[in-house]
């Protein structure tokens, strides 16, 4: 009772990407993901990125002036949605595909857009995300690592903590205090850091998982020229919100749905059959691809602020939330083939509620921002 | 058909909404459903029939409105909540001459579990004026002689009737999409009356709703809401799934309404705060929808 979505994809863009991605997912990733050694895993979807770029499916929504393809959400939900059934690796450069990218063409100068936004999409510069740090996590005003001015630029020292691809990364998206005198959120500045110098000490964190997908990352008097810095100096609280907006909205959400809908595909194929299990799997197949339909809608609101924002408040807490019931009823109904599979996914599902704005944390920004209750 | 333009609004079934938006919102306005759900409706049959409401949908799909487009209608009526078979006589005018023919208010006898079998379920079976069509094919809508009322939903007016209406076909379809539209339409109202009490109560010296944990109680009550609403969309969108998919839609309003009672606390338990009257109804319509999904064909 393989339930698979019944929509059509019938326009052009969805057909040539089907065929595409039907020739092109490397087979031993399609057949062994899960289970392979980290420095191969890393290689395939590194690799992955370049093919995507070669084949025009990199920025697939970004504008076509910044060298992104020019389409909208919808093809990034279609593509999301093919690639999951093509069982697709996920690339490294999503950071800098959906954090950098964004935000600098909304606050970056046209010299960094066309410094910075290339090597992104062509999959060639691995970007990490420096925000959180160990005193700063839902708090994130609460930033400390400093930035003191310099001759031609500022001076990096602090700690930043849960930095995903920080091994890979050439580029740091990072926010740090340029002022520790000015008022909370007047006092942060953007900076595009190269983490290729000296000063960049990178340790990583070993998660539940047994995975280090993630580090602690430590700054030690780090150079980033007055060109690295994002807007002016001051506004790096208001470029970080442009960020997480992104981190939290439909080109995220759609590029999780490929996780989760391959968990889900799994786990119908394990224990699909068994009648025991019907009206649970029913009920997590049917919120996966709700997940998919609430992008969906987000798409036609793009217009309408308020009601685009009523639909995407919710994706993050929806896909995280649904991914760790979905790794909790694989892992208890397991065969033992998969038991591996479902016991790191189980465990690294556990962060999913807890990354980029804890559940709480987006369940206070709905209630507040979207539904007006008071602080 | 394709995800992208399924979850568009079209602008035609958006006019179609705002006209009976403008109506509803003159007669009932922001009056509690309280005021109305056990008298008479603060909307008479015969002022939607002037305007013109009532054939609005007799075109069937692809001539006059889609589906889609009585979505969007559907989940306005569903916002004020009124006693009348609004809903269901467009479904049952759009897909039967028998029922365009009749005139008068027109219901369907829907098998639904926990009833005798070979019995229906038919909402507004208790009005005077109402007639119950006894099939799709070539049917004709014979007046409710043998009945008996039951009364859990006020706002449903629902009795059993001893025959259930055959030849549901895609009518089941039609009318189980367009339920979850109108339990969506419930649910956003739910969370806006909830939001407001929130703000307006106050216990230790603050509104409920500066408080966290009442906060995400209507964070998750905004969630569901969202994805009934999203729901409904989905099961336009895919037939063979239309049925289930609306029972999952009205499953979400029942969350939504059930949070909405905690939030108003010792009032939301109360009849005379109303709250328990979008529940019943909601209940119901889960009943009818699981009942259409055992006869209907995609």
């Amino acid at each position: 009772m393989t339930h698979r979505t019944s929509a059509a994809f019938d326009s052009d863009f969805a057909q040539d990407a089907a065929r595409w991605l039907q020739d092109n997912v490397p087979q031993r990733w399609r057949e062994h993901r899960g289970a392979l050694e980290e420095q191969e895993a890393v290689e395939i979807r590194r690799q992955w990125d370049r093919q995507l770029f070669e084949a025009g499916y990199s920025g697939l929504s970004l504008p076509k002036e910044f060298g992104g393809q020019g389409l909208g959400l919808s093809e990034e939900v279609a593509f999301s949605e093919l690639a999951a059934r093509a069982q697709a690796p996920d690339g490294l450069a999503r950071i800098g595909r959906i954090l950098t990218a964004p935000t600098l063409i909304v606050h970056g100068t046209e010299q960094q857009r066309q410094r910075f936004l290339p090597p992104i999409l062509q999959g060639t510069e691995t970007w990490c995300q420096g925000f959180s740090e160990s005193g700063a996590g839902s708090d994130l005003a609460g930033v400390r690592c400093r930035a003191e001015k310099v001759a031609g630029g500022y001076e990096i020292s602090g700690r930043k903590i849960w930095t995903s691809f920080a091994a890979y990364a050439d580029r740091c998206l990072l926010l740090a205090c340029t002022d520790q005198n000015a008022p909370r959120h007047k006092n942060l500045s953007m900076f595009l850091l190269d983490m290729k110098q000296p000063g960049v000490t990178i340790s990583p964190i070993k998660q539940i998982s047994g995975g280090t997908h993630f580090a602690e990352v430590h700054f030690d008097r780090v150079f980033v020229s007055d060109d690295e810095l994002v807007d002016e100096e001051g506004s790096g609280w208001r470029v970080a919100m442009t960020t997480l907006m992104n981190e939290r909205g439909g080109v995220e959400a759609a590029s999780r749905y490929i996780e989760i809908r391959a968990d889900m595909d799994l786990l119908l194929d394990m224990c699909g059959d068994d009648p025991r299990r019907a009206d649970v799997l029913a009920d997590l197949d049917r919120r996966t691809e709700l997940v998919r339909w609430q992008i969906s809608k987000a798409v036609h609101l793009e217009n309408d602020d308020a009601e685009f924002v009523r639909a995407t408040s919710i994706l993050k807490v929806l896909w995280s939330e649904l991914w760790q019931e979905i790794t909790t009823v694989g892992l208890r109904h397991t065969t033992p083939s998969h038991r591996d599979h479902w016991r790191v996914q189980y465990l690294e599902s556990r962060s999913a509620s807890i990354f980029s704005g804890t559940s709480e944390i987006q369940r206070n920004i709905i209630s507040e921002r979207v539904l007006g209750l008071p602080r | 058909m394709t995800t992208a333009s399924i979850t568009e609004t079209t602008d035609l079934g958006l006019a179609a909404a705002e006209g009976l938006r403008q109506i509803l919102d003159k007669q009932v306005g922001d009056r509690n459903i309280a005021t109305f759900a056990e008298a008479e409706s603060p909307v008479q049959w015969d002022a939607l029939l002037r305007a013109g409401w009532v054939e609005i949908a007799d075109e069937p799909e692809g001539e006059g409105l889609s589906l889609r487009d009585l979505v969007e209608v559907a989940q306005v009526w569903g916002t004020y909540c009124v006693p009348l078979p609004f809903l269901i006589t467009l479904v049952a005018r759009r897909n039967s001459l028998g029922a365009r023919e009749f005139g008068g208010p027109v219901t369907l006898s829907i098998p639904t579990p926990g009833i005798t079998t070979g019995w229906g379920l038919a909402p507004f079976g208790s009005r005077p004026d109402i007639g119950v069509l006894d099939s799709f094919d070539d049917g004709t809508v014979l007046t409710v002689s043998e009945r008996s009322a039951t009364d859990f939903a006020p706002t449903l007016q629902c009795v059993e009737v001893p025959w259930v209406t055959k030849h549901l076909g895609v009518v089941g379809r039609e009318l189980a999409v367009l339920m979850a539209a109108e339990a969506a339409g419930i649910a956003r109202t739910l969370v806006t009356s909830s939001v407001n009490y929130a703000r307006e109560r106050s216990q230790f010296g603050k509104p409920v709703g500066s408080f966290q944990a009442v906060k995400h109680i209507l964070a998750d009550a905004h969630i569901s809401a969202e994805q009934a609403d999203t729901s409904a969309l989905w099961a336009v969108a895919d037939p063979d799934r239309a049925l289930e998919i609306s029972i999952h839609a009205i499953e979400l309003a029942v969350d939504v309404a059930e949070r909405a009672i905690q939030v108003h606390g010792g009032m939301g338990f109360t009849w005379e705060m109303g709250l328990h009257f979008y529940l019943r109804h909601l209940l119901t319509l889960r009943d009818l929808v699981t009942g259409l999904s055992t006869v209907t064909c995609s």
